[in-house]
């Protein structure tokens, strides 16, 4: 096609421009000005007369797309179409799209590249929801696509392209001319450079061996994601290098970014780097960090030409301010974890002291005075050890959107409560559990977008996580508006597991309680999300083992809340000392409601009445088979656990105690009822109670023995084996 | 004056459909239904690209590419492989039979017009 | 002392025929030789051919010759466009 040598066409090419640039004129004039009709003229002549020339040149793509621009111009001429910014920034783009065109024609080209013509769709469609009477569905999609360049907003951006194709590329098939000729589809290149620096002597050359080198500036409003996905097909033995010219929009995006960890993942949400650029650069980091020592990640992208320096600056300077901020404003001091336990168990030996002088009973006024202190400096003494639990609870953020990515669900994750502290050793110890109910509620509780869309909920679940201290414990909630747990398939797996008799009647708190029983997870409850080999039973074993407890609401379809309670510490309690034979127990006295007398004639029942309820009891001397005169006069200690009461009948009541707790040794690790000793001031031990197993343990044998298979004796202790008779 | 492209696939709609879409382009299009129907058409005509099915009664994908490429007109005739995602074994074999360029099925026209013109224009 | 010499290309100018374009367009190179290389009849050109260009150039250059690109054709200007050079390979100050 001779078109170059077409002295019209070269006419037509100037007189092209110069409509273009009045066009572009006019537009600019009616922002200012929208009701300007002499311009509205001019700029509906300028679209006339553009079309009527190209197609005296067979240029259809042109007369076509114009022919839309200038039908709706008509409109606004007519004022059946009012001029608004929104149909400028349609417009101005049109202008540029024919002026590439006509460029391109100048060029020699008279058909629009596969590129030109989707671009001219793309901006026909931008433009269709003008007309009158146009669906407002339509218009609707053009204000959701404009949302989606509001996320990637302003127009064309630069970015510098550093193309280093491998030397086999043309023997495979893949031109990198090709490559750049389509690029200019995504966008325009501003300047481009062929390097053939690497071109040997001519005796050396082998003319199937690609040498060259390119380096071009293009300014294009695609994501980098998709110049990247230009090349494609050449990545495996290429070096392709792209950045962006003006690191300023990149800096700015990453400073108004919330909180992240990690360096690849705010690069990644900026859009200056992609997924595949900071897997590339991991890879570079390892093998260099084989090679020559350990490298920063931030270096390798920046030396690589993955990113430019101030970008990953930004990153970086985000990723220390995120860290800054979770550690908190307050100056602290790092102590050696060995120094503090020393201390705290010092001051346990002085608590164990001064208890001692209290039982003793002389007490006088600087007694008085010194127990008041060493109970402060007990306080102050653990507070060294509290750490705020929002740490723990913010790594979930990453769980939760990692998990959700697995599944294909949309969840948002809200934590309150974060500052409320706990023993450091607690937090650590309370981190696996936590994981397991976060990833189980994300798995099970919370249903897929389209199933909670059907159920008439939101798309988007909500998970929380609080904290907050409670009559001196902490508790955690991991709470779901999903889909609640389903009693009766519980119970009706439960009964088929033995562990409920059939027909038994249970509250929904004790159904719910079920899921905690080992052996409860099934096949089809097991993913590879909250599966792991770790089933809840584990998780209440983990929360008991520091001396804690769990519960669970739901209401079906609504949600499960899934309610953690531990103590503040696991070095002090304050404990209720009791004698029963000869012994001394300890029961914690958070525990402890009230204390009541034995009443007579109860000797042979194991129920008693407490102000007309009933209230069973367990004789400590019978559970832990101690010998020795039962006391004429004993009491019974009323304890509580998840809102089950019980007594505890003893001998003695010997008052409050400060205890420090040491732990059992391995050898008594799986004794139930027992959490650890305390030694007394007079230097004799006892034992601490755990009321928790002790008091569901009991439970299980009571239900046993009702259920009417004979004889059982809650005394005796024995293992729960549910659904079986106990001879 | 279009470039010409064989387009080979034992589906008769895929090769139509394919067909229209690039001619429409721009492009000549010449058809081949399976590896062994194909290679007949390397008659040492022009041929500036070639896009392919794997599987095809006959004679493979894979097994065509590999053929093609022995043929000194062909042996720098840029292929694209029309795969699937499970077929990722069969992707980095074509790739190591010569085919370096790949397009996931199912596809749109536009998705084989954007990757035919990133290797080469009407 | 300083000649000319004049060779066209015509046909493909890609990878499929750069195993014979590259040595047929060097041969005609000499010392202090301006070798003039018509692209009128270039139907197709891609980066084997613009490397065989380049080359050529350079290598005229280094035998303290030149080369000369004239008359290119449609596709020549089409492959050169995208690169910002013009029809006689040389760059297009300031781009587009």
């Amino acid at each position: 096609m001779a078109f170059d040598a077409d002295e019209a066409l070269d006419i037509f090419i100037t007189e092209a421009r110069e409509l273009l640039e009045s066009f572009e004129e006019g537009l600019l004039q009616l922002e200012a000005d929208p009701d300007d009709a002499e311009t509205i003229n001019a700029i509906f002549r300028s679209a006339h007369t553009l079309k009527g020339s190209s197609g005296l040149f067979g240029l259809n793509h042109l007369v076509g797309f114009a022919h839309v621009v200038e039908t709706l111009l008509g409109h606004v001429r007519e004022g059946t179409v009012r001029v608004t910014p929104e149909l400028i920034s349609v417009l101005l783009p049109c202008a540029d799209h024919i002026t590439r065109f006509v460029e391109g024609v100048a060029e020699g080209r008279p058909e629009p590249s596969p590129g030109e013509a989707a671009e001219a769709e793309a901006l026909l469609a931008r433009l269709a929801p003008f007309e009158p009477g146009a669906a407002p569905a339509a218009a609707a999609a053009v204000s959701a696509a404009s949302d989606a360049a509001d996320q990637e907003p302003d127009g064309p951006r630069g970015w510098y392209l550093r193309l280093r194709f491998g030397p086999d590329c043309l023997r495979n098939g893949m031109d990198p001319l090709s490559l750049l000729r389509y690029l200019t589809s995504l966008g325009t290149i501003d300047r481009i450079a062929v390097d053939d620096s690497a071109l040997p002597e001519a005796s050396d050359l082998d003319p199937e061996t690609n040498y060259l080198a390119f380096e071009a500036e293009l300014s294009t409003e695609a994501p980098k994601s998709e110049i990247e996905s230009v090349f494609d097909f050449v990545r495996d033995d290429s070096d392709i290098r792209i950045t962006p010219l003006d690191s300023g929009e990149f800096v700015g995006r990453i400073e108004s970014m919330p909180d992240r960890d990690r360096i690849g993942d705010v690069l990644q949400e900026s859009g200056a780097v992609t997924p595949g650029e900071i897997d590339e650069a991991l890879r570079i980091q390892r093998e260099r960090t084989r090679d020559s020592g350990p490298v920063p990640i931030g270096q390798v992208l920046i030396e690589e030409g993955i990113a430019p320096s101030a970008v990953v600056e930004a990153a970086l300077s985000k990723q220390r301010r995120t860290a800054d901020t979770r550690s908190g404003d307050t100056q602290t001091i790092r102590i050696d974890a060995g120094r503090l336990d020393r201390l705290i168990d010092l001051v346990g030996e002085l608590v164990i002291a001064q208890a001692g002088i209290s039982v003793n009973d002389h007490l006088s006024e600087a007694q008085g005075e010194v127990t008041r202190l060493i109970d402060e400096v007990r306080h102050s003494a653990l507070a060294l050890r509290m750490v705020p639990i929002g740490m723990t609870l913010r790594r979930f953020e990453r769980v939760v959107r990692d998990v959700c990515v697995t599944l294909g669900k949309e969840v948002h994750l809200t934590i309150t409560g974060g500052d409320a502290e706990m023993d450091k050793a607690l937090v650590e110890r309370i981190s696996d559990p936590l994981l397991h109910l976060v990833r189980n509620s994300l798995d099970h509780g919370i249903e897929s977008p389209s199933d909670r869309v059907e159920a008439g909920k939101p798309a988007q679940g909500q998970l929380r996580l609080n904290a907050y201290h409670d009559a001196g414990n902490i508790v955690i909630e991991v709470s779901d508006d999903g889909r609640g747990l389903d009693r009766d398939r519980i119970l009706a797996k439960a009964v088929d597991r033995g562990l409920v008799a059939a027909g038994a009647t249970l509250t929904d708190h004790e159904v719910y309680d079920l899921i905690f029983e080992p052996g409860f997870s099934t096949a089809e409850k097991i993913s590879n999300l909250s599966g792991r080999g770790v089933g809840m039973d584990v998780v209440r074993r983990n929360v008991a083992a520091l001396r804690g407890s769990i519960e669970v609401d739901s209401v079906r379809g609504q949600g499960a809340t899934i309610r953690i309670r531990l103590p503040l510490t696991l070095a002090i309690i304050d404990g209720f000392l009791v004698g029963v034979g000869g012994s001394s127990f300890i029961v914690p006295l958070d525990r402890v409601t009230e204390c009541v007398e034995f009443p007579t004639g109860n000797r042979d029942r194991d129920h008693m009445n407490l102000r007309g309820e009933v209230l069973p009891f367990i004789r400590l001397n019978n559970l832990f088979g101690l010998d020795g005169d039962v006391a004429r006069r004993q009491s019974v200690v009323v304890v509580e656990q998840s809102g089950q009461r019980t007594g505890l009948v003893v001998d003695a009541l010997l008052g409050e105690f400060q205890t420090v707790i040491k732990p059992l040794g391995p050898l008594f690790s799986s004794l139930k009822c027992v959490s650890g000793s305390t030694i007394l001031g007079n230097g004799d031990v006892a034992l601490i109670l755990d009321v928790g197993p002790l008091v569901t343990e009991y439970a299980d044998l009571e239900r046993v023995r009702h259920a009417g298979t004979g004889n059982g004796h809650p005394s005796r202790r024995r293992p729960v084996l549910a659904g079986q008779p106990v001879t | 004056m279009g470039k010409t492209i064989l387009v080979v696939d034992d589906s008769a709609s895929v090769r139509q459909v394919v067909s229209i879409a690039l001619k429409g382009a721009g492009y000549d299009v010449i058809q081949g239904s399976d590896g062994k129907d194909a290679l007949k058409q390397l008659d040492g005509r022009r041929i500036h690209l070639i896009i392919s099915d794997v599987n095809m009664p006959n004679m493979d994908g894979i097994t065509f590419v590999a053929e093609a490429k022995k043929l000194p007109a062909y042996k720098f005739t840029p292929i694209i492989m029309l795969t699937t995602e499970s077929q990722e074994e069969k992707k980095k074999q074509a790739q190591a039979a010569g085919a370096k360029a790949w397009v996931t099925k199912p596809f749109q026209p536009e998705q084989m017009l954007a990757a035919v013109s990133k290797l080469i224009a009407p | 002392m300083s000649q000319t010499r004049a060779v066209d290309l015509d046909g493909e100018l890609t990878i499929q025929t750069a195993a014979e374009q590259c040595p047929r367009l060097l041969a005609v190179l000499d010392k202090n030789t301006t070798v003039r290389v018509g692209l009128t009849g270039v139907t197709e050109m891609d980066t084997a051919g613009l490397q065989i260009l380049l080359a050529v150039r350079r290598e005229a250059e280094r035998l303290g010759g030149a080369a000369e690109f004239l008359d290119a054709s449609e596709p020549v200007r089409e492959a050169l466009a995208i690169l910002h050079l013009d029809a006689g390979l040389r760059p297009i100050a300031g781009g587009r």
